[in-house]
């Protein structure tokens, strides 16, 4: 299945399968992936309405090192993943050492499903791992499966989509209980005003310079930076949090 | 020799004309001669009486004629995971509920099994993942109009026996805690007995009555922590000196570890209605691994007399305090009247997991006699005086150590699968296995609703590499009668009738048909998958005798067929694996109910 395709760019139907950050076409504000577009996201299905769409394979982030295997065996007796799937041969969920995947191998398909759990009985990790130990619990199981380490790397500009994905983050979210954003339908005056957030020299109240890497820290952890803020912590996946920050680059 | 309780008495059923109703019989628990009450011919209960004996009084198929069983019917369940369960049978109907997603199927015995109704309750989907040992159900009991039965996600449910409607659903534990609910309940006195599973998820372990009328929660009896909870008060009254004192559910264990210390109740439960107790077993103490739990670990691994009433523990004993090896202590309490020493006793008779089969004082809680009735390396005898098992101490196994030859393995001489009594031989038939294991402790991170086991297994086949058997025990002279060698674990119930023949199933495929006497083989049926369900005996609406059982293989000893798991990894299903690699090419997943009757 997934886990086949080598190569970043396969040809594999699903325009219609949205990014793994959600379903955008019920959000209003949130853009559609028009046709023609490349889809990334943990497909599940080869079957495809329609003709054939190329789709960016999601990559492990931190894939093809050794030490993230072994940290990733680590967490797979820590997190009693061992309790259920044993030494790979399964025991109540599937065995993880043979070909067959439910819900697909490649490094994203085990991520989400260690972040949303399965329908079987698979727990959901969501909130209880971080987005670093998801990854390394994928490379983990695909070292078992006797899997390749993971995709090629993938070109490092900024895809066409980056926006749109952030935009789906922002709204889709926590950001909208407390920011506005004209035009869109985060209308909410707790928190500043972020239509053009862009433009602003600095953040946190005067405390901190507008730049990429402390925005990253501010959304995370405000906490960290300036103690006594009204701003909660919000945890995201790193790909999230990367495309969140190219949509607020984006509100100039 | 008068037998307690072997045979109910039940208000008579019902079948004057084709178009009268059925009334729905009563159960009602008569203590009395096996050999002098008349068979009523229905199946109420999973273990056919409230003293598990198990004991068809049907005598139309015996050893004589059994030859000629033939199929008369048979019936997919649907579903494909491991059938422990045993079909009821009341009036014209059978009764059966499948293994999750626990359909309860009724099917009709005047039209060869048509079905009249199902009722599927839905449980919930995630459960699956929070049932250690395949999403098994061992069968419903029926109570004034109503199949009561547990659902995977810890919910009892009670359906209108006529037709199917639900009359209440009550949730009795929470599967995010790792609780599940897979045993078959009784009812005393109007209250739904059952417990829950999970005693490798850290759970708390209990047992509640719930009232068959309503669905009202009347008691619950945790097996861990302060006597308040445990339901220990002035009545209490254990035989032995160590299990006299306050709070010893909290005081052997390390600081709080009993509130996620295991001790479920996923067994079985006798009743005696002469001395109103109740007799149930508490599950495996929590993480396997003993070094994290130092203490006696009570009250794990043990068994339980209570007042039905109200829950109050009357006496308790441990099978295996401080347990080293998942000793379950949930097995069958086989309650027999028996000449000891010449002396009528009233006994409570326990093939138990460590390997011992014991009689015990059921008014007390005395061991009288501990025998073992399997190969044993993890103790090196009895100490009949103190009632406790000599331990093997150089095979302790601890953390990061692996020890070898642990002999029974985890799932015990023998496990949840229930043996049978006749009355007729005076003797218990038992399914059960021959297995060793290598087990090293490893950490183990209690996480709620994830397993906490903290142990890794890798079991094999016992001396002469036979994994299962089938015995038949005297325990008057304490000993073998005969026994059958089998090539998988016997993970079937047993069923003994009065025609002195003896059924069992195998994960092989065989439905087996013994002289209940010798033990020679007398039929056998080949089934669509293996067996480990519970089969019955009933009288239909022809009058004639029937021989029921399903099929489906699956349960822990299955696991590797019911959830596809990998062979090459030993360690697989809790160890498992390593003993029944060879099991998928001996056998399929399946579900069906089997019905046979003589020509």
């Amino acid at each position: 299945m997934c886990s086949r395709f080598r190569s970043v760019w396969v040809m594999v139907c699903g325009a219609l399968l949205l990014a793994a950050g959600g379903c955008s076409s019920t959000v209003p504000g949130a853009a559609v992936p028009p046709p023609g577009n490349m889809v990334e996201g943990n497909l599940q299905s080869l079957l495809q309405p329609g003709p054939l769409r190329p789709v960016r394979l999601v990559r492990n982030p931190l894939a093809g090192d050794a030490e993230t295997v072994e940290a990733g065996k680590r967490l797979f007796n820590q997190f009693n993943c061992s309790g259920c799937h044993a030494a790979g041969g399964g025991a109540i969920g599937p065995a993880l050492i043979d070909d067959q995947w439910i819900y697909g191998s490649s490094g994203a398909n085990i991520f989400w499903t260690l972040i949303e759990g399965r329908p079987g009985g698979m727990p959901s990790y969501g909130g209880k791992i971080s987005a670093d130990q998801a990854w390394r619990l994928a490379a983990y199981v695909r070292s078992i499966a006797n899997l390749p380490a993971e995709e090629e790397p993938v070109a490092t500009s900024v895809p066409a989509s980056a926006v749109d994905r952030g935009r789906e983050v922002f709204l889709q979210g926590s950001c909208v209980m407390c920011h506005t954003i004209r035009g869109t339908v985060s209308q909410s005056r707790v928190g500043p005003d972020l239509t053009h957030v862009a433009s602003r020299k600095t953040i946190a109240a005067g405390t901190l310079t507008n730049t990429r890497g402390n925005m990253a820290g501010w959304i995370l952890n405000p906490q960290n930076l300036k103690i006594g803020t009204q701003m909660p912590p919000t945890l995201l996946e790193s790909r999230d949090l990367q495309a969140l920050l190219t949509f607020l680059e984006s509100l100039k | 020799m008068m037998l307690f309780g072997v045979g109910l008495a039940f208000g008579g059923c019902s079948r004057r004309s084709a178009e009268a109703k059925v009334e729905q019989p009563q159960a009602v628990a008569v203590p009395a001669s096996a050999v002098s009450v008349p068979d009523d011919g229905q199946w109420l209960m999973a273990s056919k009486d409230y003293a598990n004996n198990r004991f068809s009084g049907l005598d139309q198929i015996n050893a004589g004629n059994v030859r000629n069983l033939k199929l008369e019917w048979s019936f997919s369940t649907g579903v494909l995971r491991g059938h422990e369960g045993a079909p009821l049978v009341v009036g014209d109907t059978m009764y059966f509920v499948t293994p999750y997603p626990n359909i309860l199927y009724a099917l009709d015995l005047k039209n060869r099994g048509a079905k009249k109704w199902e009722y599927r309750p839905k449980p919930a989907s995630a459960s699956q993942g929070v049932a250690c040992c395949d999403v098994v159900n061992r069968g419903a009991v029926y109570w004034e109009g109503k199949i009561i039965y547990n659902t995977l996600d810890a919910h009892m449910v009670a359906v209108d026996a006529a037709n199917g409607k639900e009359l209440w659903k009550t949730k009795l534990g929470d599967i995010n805690q790792g609780e599940t609910m897979t045993m078959a309940p009784i009812v005393v006195k109007g209250k739904v007995l059952a417990g829950n599973s999970g005693g490798e998820f850290g759970v708390r372990g209990w047992i509640a009555a719930v009232n068959a009328a309503d669905g009202k929660l009347a008691w619950r009896a945790y097996n861990t922590g302060p006597d308040a909870d445990v339901l220990i008060g002035p009545r209490f009254k254990p035989f032995y000196a160590r299990d006299r004192g306050k709070d010893l559910g909290v005081s052997s264990w390390p600081a709080d570890h009993w509130k996620i210390g295991g001790g479920s109740v996923w067994g079985w439960i006798s009743y005696d209605p002469e001395l109103n107790l109740i007799y149930h077993g508490t599950g495996n103490p929590g993480p396997w691994n003993p070094d994290i739990r130092p203490g006696d670990n009570k009250w794990t691994a043990g068994v339980f007399a209570r007042d039905p009433g109200n829950g109050e523990a009357i006496w308790a004993y441990q099978w295996s305090p401080h347990d080293l090896y998942d000793y379950d202590g949930i097995n069958e309490n086989v309650l027999l009247d028996l000449p000891i020493n010449g002396k009528t006793r009233k006994v409570l008779v326990r093939p138990e997991r460590n390997g011992y089969l014991y009689v015990l004082d059921r008014q007390t809680g005395e061991v009288l006699s501990a025998d073992s009735y399997v190969h044993i390396t993890t103790s090196i005898g009895f100490d009949l005086k103190n009632g406790l098992v000599l331990e093997n101490k150089s095979k302790t196994p601890s953390l990061g150590k692996t020890m070898r030859d642990l002999c029974p393995s985890a799932p015990g001489g023998k496990d949840w699968n229930p043996s049978s009594w006749s009355p007729r031989t005076r003797l218990l038939y038992i399914p059960h296995n021959n297995l060793c294991m290598d087990m090293e402790g490893v950490e183990a991170n209690y996480i709620a609703g994830t397993p906490y086991v903290g142990a890794s297994v890798k079991m094999y086949p016992g001396p002469g590499g036979n994994r299962g058997e089938f015995s038949a025990w005297d325990p008057v002279r304490r000993q073998k009668a005969w026994s059958i060698k089998e090539k998988f674990p016997a993970w079937s119930g047993a069923l003994a009738t009065a025609g002195d023949v003896v059924f069992y199933g195998t994960m092989d495929r065989d439905f087996k048909a013994v002289d209940a006497r010798s033990g020679e083989l007398l039929w056998k049926f080949r089934t669509g998958s293996g067996i480990i369900g519970q089969p019955i005996s009933f009288k239909g609406p022809d009058g004639k005798q029937y021989i029921a059982i399903a099929d489906g293989v699956g349960g822990w000893a299955g696991a590797i067929v019911a959830g596809g798991l990998d062979p090459r990894d030993e360690t697989a299903a809790l160890g498992f694996v390593g003993a029944m690699k060879d099991l998928p090419a001996a056998t399929n997943q399946g579900g069906a109910l089997y019905v046979f009757s003589l020509p």
